[in-house]
C-alpha cells in the first residue's frame, strides 16, 4: 500500500484581544470557518476534528455546527497547552490510515478575560495529588515549576537574563511588523526587558507570554486531494510528540528526548531548517529548546540569540516570526503552527527567503511538526 | 522501616520569617499518603522507598519506576540537603500568598537523593544561593498538617 502524505490545506485565525466578548465556542468556530474558507473546503465536508484536553468546546459541538456528515475522527491529547504539534501528529495518523479524511485542529480559548493560566486556575490542584507537595511552598502555576529549571539551567550553563531579554526582544520586533500581533504598535528595547520587574525570578515581566482572547484552527488532508485545493499545499514532513522518559535530568527539556526521532523521521537535521517557531510560554525556553533540538550545543543558545541568531533578517535561525506567545499571542502552539504553515507558504509578514523546511515546536519537546513547500 | 535518632526534633523548629507564615495553601493528603504526614507531624522527615529494590521516591508514586514494585516504606530521612535551586515570587495570583510577597521556595536536594519543594525559616530571598547546606524544621500549620521547612545548616 502507497504511503499516504499529509499537508496543511487551510489555516485561519480570530483577532487576538484581552476581551473577545464571544464564547469559546464561537472562537473556535470562526476560526475553523476562516481555515475551511482558506482550504476552499465546506464544513460537512470534515470528517475529523481534534483539540487541546484543555479546550472547552467539545468536538460534537464543533461538528454540529458545521453540518459535519459523518464524524469519523476525533479525539483530544490530555497534556496541556503544550499538545499541538501532537495533535498534528495524531491527525496525520488518522489521515494515513485512511481513518479520516478532512481532519480540522482547532484552539478557542478566552485566555485572558476567562480563564488565566497564569492564575493557576487551570493547571493548580488546590494542594491536592500531587499539588500536596509542591503548592504549600507557593509553586503554584506552570511558571513556578518552569523559572526553578531555567534557574538551574542558568547555573549549570551560564545562561543569562540580558540573553533571555534578546528572545523577547527580537520577538518583538517580528511582532511590529504583523499587524495581527498585540504588540505591533509596541517597541521593546534590551535596557525596558532588564529594567521590567519580576514576576517570578528569574523570569521578569517581558519573559513572560501573553494572556489572550482568539481562536486557531488547521485543515489537514492527504497530499493528492490537497493538489486540487485552492491553496498550493504544504507538506507535514514530520510529527512527533513526547511526554516522558524515565532517564530525564532535571533540567532536560522534552527536546533533547523528541529531536532524535523528529529528526530521523524527516531524514533531515537541525542544519536544514530554514525557519523554527518554538513554544515561547517563557522566553527562556526558546534558548532552551535551540540547545536541546541540537540547533547548538548546551550553553550555546544564549550566545546566538544575543548576537541576533534568530532574528528573521539575516539571522542563522529565524525564530517566531510572528512574534510568538511573547508578541503576538497566547494561543497555546496554535499560533506558531499557522505561522510555521505561512513560512512553508511563503506568506509570513516577516518571511525568510526559500523556506523549505518550517519547524515548529509547541512545547520545547513535547511535539513537534516538519512543514515544507509540495516537493512536486 | 528504618529508625534513627539523627533527624532534628520538632523543638528544634527555628523562627519562621514573616513572609512565608500565616494562611498557607494547605495539602489536602491523599489517604495512602497518610504515613507522610503522621511522620512530619511526629517530627520525622519520611520519603517513600520500593521494598523490592530500594529507589526513593518523592512526590509519592503507586509503582516504582525503575522496577515496577508496588509495595514501599517510608524511609526516615536525615533531614540534611542543600538547596538545588530556587524562585522568587514577586507576583502571587493566590489568595493565601498574595501578601506575601516577595517570597522564595527552593528546592531541595535530600543527602539521600531526592528533591522536594519547600521554604527556608532564616535566610531571606536576596541571600539564597544555589548549595547552600540546609536541614529540615517541622513547621505545624494545623493539629493535622505538619510541613517541612528548611533552615541554614551550620554544622559542617
Amino acid at each position: 500500500m502507497p504511503t499516504t502524505e499529509v499537508a496543511v490545506v487551510g489555516i485561519g485565525e480570530t483577532d487576538y484581544s484581552r476581551d473577545s466578548g464571544r464564547s469559546e465556542l464561537m472562537l473556535s468556530l470562526q476560526a475553523i470557518n476562516a481555515a475551511l474558507e482558506d482550504a476552499g473546503l465546506d464544513g460537512p465536508e470534515v470528517d475529523g476534528l481534534m483539540t487541546w484536553s484543555v479546550d472547552t468546546s467539545p468536538e460534537a459541538a464543533i461538528a454540529e455546527n458545521l453540518g459535519v456528515r459523518d464524524l469519523k475522527w476525533f479525539g483530544q491529547i490530555n497534556q496541556a497547552g503544550n499538545v499541538g504539534a501532537a495533535l498534528v501528529a495524531s491527525a496525520s495518523a488518522a489521515i494515513r490510515a485512511g481513518l479520516a479524511e478532512v481532519v480540522v485542529i482547532y484552539r478557542g480559548v478566552n485566555g485572558r478575560s476567562g480563564r488565566r493560566y497564569g492564575s493557576g486556575e487551570v493547571t493548580g490542584r488546590r494542594g491536592r495529588g500531587a499539588g500536596a507537595f509542591s503548592e504549600p511552598f507557593g509553586m503554584l502555576t506552570p511558571q513556578h515549576g518552569l523559572a526553578m529549571t531555567a534557574h538551574r539551567r542558568m547555573h549549570e550553563t551560564g545562561t543569562t537574563s540580558r540573553q533571555f531579554g534578546m528572545v523577547a526582544v527580537t520577538e518583538r520586533a517580528h511582532a511590529n511588523r504583523n499587524p495581527r500581533a498585540t504588540f505591533h504598535d509596541r517597541r521593546l528595547s534590551i535596557e525596558e526587558h532588564q529594567e521590567s520587574r519580576f514576576i517570578v525570578e528569574p523570569f521578569r515581566l517581558y519573559d513572560c507570554c501573553l494572556e489572550t482572547d482568539g481562536g486557531g484552527a488547521l485543515v489537514l488532508t492527504s497530499l493528492e486531494r490537497a493538489r486540487s485545493l485552492k491553496q498550493p499545499p504544504v507538506e507535514i514532513k514530520a510529527a512527533a510528540q513526547f511526554a516522558f522518559a524515565a532517564d530525564r535530568e532535571y533540567t532536560d527539556t522534552a527536546a533533547k528526548f523528541l529531536a532524535p526521532r523528529l529528526w530521523a523521521q524527516a531524514g533531515l537535521g537541525p542544519s536544514d531548517m530554514d525557519v523554527a517557531q518554538i513554544y515561547d510560554h517563557f522566553a527562556p525556553f526558546v534558548v532552551f529548546a535551540l540547545e536541546d533540538y541540537g540547533f547548538v550545543e548546551r550553553g550555546e543558545g544564549g550566545p546566538l540569540v544575543e548576537s541576533g541568531g534568530i532574528a528573521w533578517d539575516g539571522g542563522l535561525l529565524p525564530v517566531n516570526t510572528s512574534g510568538g506567545h511573547l508578541s503576538e499571542a497566547y494561543m497555546q502552539g496554535m499560533n506558531q503552527l499557522l505561522e510555521g504553515v505561512r513560512q512553508a507558504r511563503g506568506t509570513s509578514t516577516a518571511q525568510v527567503k526559500d523556506v523549505g523546511a518550517s519547524f515548529v515546536d509547541t512545547g520545547i519537546g513535547t511535539g513537534a511538526v516538519i512543514f515544507g513547500p509540495d516537493a512536486r | 522501616m528504618t529508625t534513627s535518632n539523627d533527624a532534628p526534633s520538632p523543638d528544634a523548629a527555628a523562627p519562621i520569617e514573616p513572609n512565608i507564615l500565616g494562611d498557607r495553601l494547605l495539602p489536602v493528603p491523599e489517604p495512602e499518603h497518610a504515613p507522610y504526614w503522621d511522620a512530619l507531624r511526629a517530627g520525622e522527615l519520611r520519603i517513600q522507598r520500593c521494598t523490592s529494590c530500594d529507589t526513593l521516591r518523592h512526590s509519592p508514586q503507586p509503582m516504582c519506576p525503575r522496577c515496577r514494585g508496588s509495595e514501599y516504606e517510608w524511609a526516615l530521612m536525615s533531614g540534611r540537603g542543600e538547596v538545588y535551586s530556587y524562585v522568587v515570587t514577586h507576583q502571587a495570583t493566590n489568595a493565601a500568598f498574595r501578601d506575601k510577597t516577595p517570597f522564595a521556595t527552593v528546592l531541595i536536594q535530600l543527602e539521600e537523593g531526592p528533591r522536594m519543594a519547600s521554604n527556608l525559616v532564616d535566610v531571606s530571598p536576596e541571600d539564597i544561593e544555589i548549595g547552600l547546606p540546609v536541614e529540615v524544621v517541622f513547621h505545624p500549620v494545623t493539629d493535622e498538617i505538619t510541613l517541612p521547612l528548611f533552615r541554614r545548616n551550620t554544622s559542617n
